[in-house]
């Protein structure tokens, strides 16, 4: 009987244990979502993750877009516009932030981020 | 063969004679495990010494590699990861807290340090790092069903005739008859060139061309097709792309969507997998000769599997019962099952096989001279 007893404790803490370290590993890849860059051109849609660094070419009216993403971050390095407004726009990584190049109709936006990065996003606006 | 080295290679069996069950029981996912296969090292833990212990922990992943015919691919690699890592885990808690836990802890410790291994293995050589999301559902429903299987491993231990005859050192194992199938060099070769093909294909076109080639070299290998592990193995990796969105949006889903570049490399992954799979399941049935003292162990192994699944197949009533008899028949060295199906396995028809992997070199070379 002190036997099962004993080993009850050891058996309940090690359970304990493993429930604490699923929560603690659910919160870190739920809430981790690095979030995607969502390019709008006039006839289609393109989404890219924005944890792997590439450059995307996209077709608009006027000619090619070069999107660039690094670091987390998304910019319009070039595009075939006039005036080359969109090149000189802040690179944007969080939800609600956007870049636009009119004339070529091209637009970046960002999707599928967590709500805290909203909030300070917000603050910051 | 010593009793330690019969001991070894039977339990080893049982392992084997308890994952093939696990398949019998009906699931409603097909990725829920029991994990049943651990009860043999569960009900073992304590009365072996570690070396016994180790090598049984290679017979049951080697072992269930040659069944399945997994040995030669990525899948072997997971299942190793999962079986030693868990193995030297339940054996370490054991020796720390001795009689302070149970073998439900135990169990738990097994099944939660097994499944990180697996995930991680399974990110690092097929699915990459977006395999985690499912750590959470996976680690949850293995903390239940490892739960169960602990319980079930005191209940036996306590009950089970087979199991005290087990521990004492004085009771005797049989040895089977041992025999082995003819090797087949041309058909280990030119599996070979096959994996060599499928590693340099990388066009989806041609790599369903390859994929198909290899199921029909597969057939011809006389190894059975199993459609549903490739088809969940293309669904949870298509699913696993939705995590890395890359290129044009095919379908989008509230917040997420199906982009163009990153289905194109989910298929283009899970149809490698899959020919990479056929081509493991071509070189097990070329019959690879086992030499040494290890190879015979695991020849003893596959012979006690042998007459444990006929001697399980032959016994009627529950399941339980039916495991109970056919250990102790197999221990015994009493073989119920019928000779005839041992001998059935029809021999691999060489010429077709070797024309077969001969399309296969053609469609890789093909894919690299055009592209």
């Amino acid at each position: 009987m002190k036997r099962s007893r004993l080993s009850l404790i050891g058996d309940s803490l090690i359970l304990l244990l493993c429930i604490l370290a699923i929560l603690a590993l659910s919160s870190r890849t739920l809430g981790g979502g690095s979030g995607y860059v969502q390019v709008q051109t006039e006839t289609d849609t393109y989404r890219y993750s924005l944890s792997v660094n590439r450059e995307v070419h996209v077709q608009g009216p006027l000619g090619d877009t070069h999107i660039i993403i690094e670091d987390g971050e998304a910019h319009i390095y070039d595009s075939a516009c006039p005036t080359k407004s969109c090149t000189f726009q802040r690179p944007i990584s969080s939800a609600r932030a956007w870049i636009a190049c009119l004339p070529n109709k091209v637009l970046l936006t960002i999707v599928g981020e967590n709500a805290a990065d909203l909030e300070v996003d917000d603050v910051a606006n | 063969m010593s009793q330690t080295e019969r001991k070894i290679a039977f339990i080893g069996a049982t392992t084997l004679l308890l994952s093939s069950v696990e398949f019998l029981i009906p699931k409603p996912l097909p990725f829920l495990r029991l994990g049943l296969a651990n009860l043999p090292l569960l009900i073992i833990l304590e009365s072996m010494g570690w070396k016994a212990y180790l090598a049984i922990l290679f017979l049951k992943a080697i072992g269930q590699g040659l069944v399945s015919g997994t040995l030669f691919s990525y899948l072997f690699l997971i299942s190793l990861a999962g079986t030693l890592s868990s193995g030297l885990a339940m054996k370490a808690v054991k020796l720390l807290l001795k009689s302070k836990v149970s073998l439900v802890g135990i169990s738990l410790v097994g099944a939660f340090v097994s499944n990180l291994a697996q995930l991680e293995v399974a990110a690092l050589v097929a699915y990459g790092s977006s395999i985690w999301v499912a750590a959470p559902l996976m680690l949850t429903l293995g903390l239940v069903s490892s739960f169960a299987l602990g319980l079930l491993a005191e209940i036996y231990l306590q009950k089970s005739s087979f199991a005290h005859s087990l521990h004492d050192e004085t009771y005797s194992f049989s040895l089977p008859v041992v025999e082995q199938g003819s090797y087949h060099p041309k058909v280990a070769i030119a599996s070979l060139l096959c994996i060599v093909a499928i590693l340099f294909t990388d066009t989806l076109t041609y790599l369903a061309l390859l994929t198909f080639c290899m199921y029909l070299l597969q057939l011809t290998a006389r190894r059975k097709l199993r459609l549903l592990p490739p088809a969940m193995l293309l669904i949870s990796l298509a699913i696993l792309s939705l995590f890395e969105p890359n290129g044009k949006v095919l379908l989008s889903l509230g917040s997420v969507a199906f982009t163009e570049g990153s289905l194109t490399l989910a298929f283009t992954k899970a149809l490698r997998l899959m020919s990479l799979l056929a081509a493991s399941q071509c070189l097990t049935a070329s019959n690879p000769r086992l030499k040494g003292r290890s190879g015979s162990i695991l020849l003893l192994d596959l012979a006690y599997f042998g007459q444990l699944s006929s001697s399980f197949r032959a016994t009627k009533g529950s399941l339980v019962k039916r495991i109970d008899q056919a250990l102790h028949h197999a221990a015994a060295g009493e073989d119920v099952g019928t000779p005839q199906q041992q001998m059935r396995t029809r021999s691999i028809h060489e010429p077709l096989f070797l024309l077969l992997s001969l399309c296969v070199l053609v469609i890789a070379l093909l894919s690299n001279i055009l592209n």
